[in-house]
């Protein structure tokens, strides 16, 4: 299956509006056939040393959960394998992750 | 190509280290001269018998048969841009001048593109903004090279300063160059350190940003300020120019800059340059690269991420060719088409 444009336009779009609470947003960069999802951040969250962070517990989970989406690539910022099993360790307890997808979705379809 | 990756050499230079092009009203130019060979015969790697013989004379002025044999013949290499240094303190004609990069993109248009160079400190503004309108318009120049860290402050400038830079870049657009490239950090010799940090870049890319800002040898010492820039301004690339040469010496320094590259800035903004020919000929850099990998402690401990095939091929070629509007499968028949005189061609990767 794979992803629709709109549903990634408005994830991007919701994820956005959220990361403006940091002065920075979310650009969509490209969508491939096989559902790679590419983005990259903008405002002052470009260059910033906690993109990682961002991407772990927002940008990534919630673009996932987009039906069709296979991967989500953040150009610009790329972490270890184990630095981001230890981000998803620490960050499981507090089910960040589940909260903003719920969110993202929630803004998006109020969006639609 | 190596390991069937395409790669484009960002930066070589045809050098004048002979002592006829030594300036003589300059009582600091032999030395500065001998210096800089000295520097870079601890850097340059062994692998090209004929430069590793002591009597090759490097105090030469590069010509076009000899570079193309180290580049191309002796190398994996597929194309480059031969870059003129306008450092004019120690060296009549600079230190690499334009004739001798121009008479090397001249003689192999399919695998080298020139890069001209100015400094407004040499004959003043004006001669430099004519420079840019003859090296582009009649010498065919595609990117222009800035030097503006001198042995003698009077002669260094900044490139946010609007009344010297700006209408060097200015003029460099409206002939069509959309790629700029500057020497930072590495001073040779005592020069103020201030005028080779890449700080000054910040109000160009600012105020450019249909312009592209090249930056060599990762302005180090200036690594961290670099970093940022490059991270921060999408028109902000970074050159490796030569660094693979510490590889050797400090092998754990370069992982470590390449992991932070990799992280903080991305493979998409990272360009291959060999810093041939003074750096010696560029397949053992080429095959250490191929070879370098993230180690687990740095993975774990700084969270680097393990350098894969995809950022090698875009740092080796891809970027490049993205910048200067070069189609690499075109290019791959055009070169394919060329009469065979690089026997690496056909073989892909060679250890030197």
């Amino acid at each position: 299956m794979s992803a629709e444009r709109k549903a990634v336009d408005q994830t991007v779009d919701a994820l956005s509006k959220m990361i403006r609470a940091h002065a920075g947003g979310l650009e969509l960069i490209d969508l491939s056939a096989d559902g790679v999802v590419t983005v990259k951040y903008t405002g002052m969250c470009a260059g910033c040393q906690y993109r990682p962070v961002t991407t772990a517990s927002s940008v990534r989970p919630a673009l996932l959960a987009v039906a069709g989406v296979t991967d989500v690539v953040v150009l610009g910022t790329r972490i270890s394998a184990e630095a981001e099993a230890r981000l998803a360790q620490e960050l499981a307890p507090y089910a960040v992750q589940a909260r903003v997808t719920r969110i993202v979705q929630r803004s998006a379809w109020s969006d639609s | 190509m190596i390991d069937d990756i395409f790669v484009f050499d960002n930066v070589i230079h045809l050098y004048d280290m002979s002592t006829p092009n030594i300036r003589r009203d300059r009582a600091d130019a032999a030395p500065a001269r001998d210096r800089i060979l000295a520097y870079v015969n601890k850097l340059r790697w062994p692998g090209v018998p004929r430069h590793d013989d002591p009597d090759f004379e490097w105090a030469r002025r590069w010509e076009v048969d000899d570079m193309y044999d180290l580049v191309f013949n002796s190398s994996p290499t597929d194309m480059a841009m031969t870059q003129v240094v306008p450092m004019f303190d120690w060296f009549e004609d600079w230190y690499a001048p334009v004739l001798t990069q121009h008479a090397m993109a001249a003689a192999h248009p399919q695998r080298v593109m020139f890069c001209g160079g100015v400094d407004p400190m040499y004959r003043g503004l004006n001669d430099a903004l004519d420079q840019i309108d003859f090296q582009v318009g009649t010498l065919g120049a595609k990117s222009l090279k800035f030097y503006n860290g001198h042995a003698k402050i009077a002669d260094c400038w900044r490139c946010d300063d609007e009344r010297i830079a700006y209408p060097l870049f200015e003029r460099a657009r409206n002939t069509g160059i959309r790629v700029l490239q500057f020497h930072k950090g590495n001073p040779y010799g005592l020069q103020n350190m201030e005028y080779l940090s890449p700080i000054d870049l910040q109000g160009p890319a600012r105020d450019f940003p249909d312009m592209n800002f090249v930056v060599h040898h990762l302005a180090l010492p200036y690594f961290e300020e670099m970093l940022s820039i490059a991270a921060r301004f999408p028109n902000v690339y970074l050159s490796l120019a030569g660094y693979m040469t510490f590889y050797r010496i400090a092998p754990r320094l370069v992982q470590d800059h390449l992991g932070r590259l990799l992280q903080m800035v991305g493979s998409d903004k990272i360009l291959w340059g060999s810093e041939a020919a003074l750096a010696g000929g560029p397949a053992p850099y080429l095959n250490a690269f191929m070879e370098i990998e993230i180690p687990e402690d740095l993975r774990v401990g700084y969270g680097y991420p393990q350098i894969t095939r995809d950022d090698r091929r875009k740092i080796l070629g891809e970027n490049f060719a993205r910048l200067m509007g070069v189609n690499i499968e075109e290019k791959k028949r055009e070169l394919a088409a060329l009469p065979a005189t690089n026997p690496h061609a056909a073989a892909g990767a060679v250890k030197a």
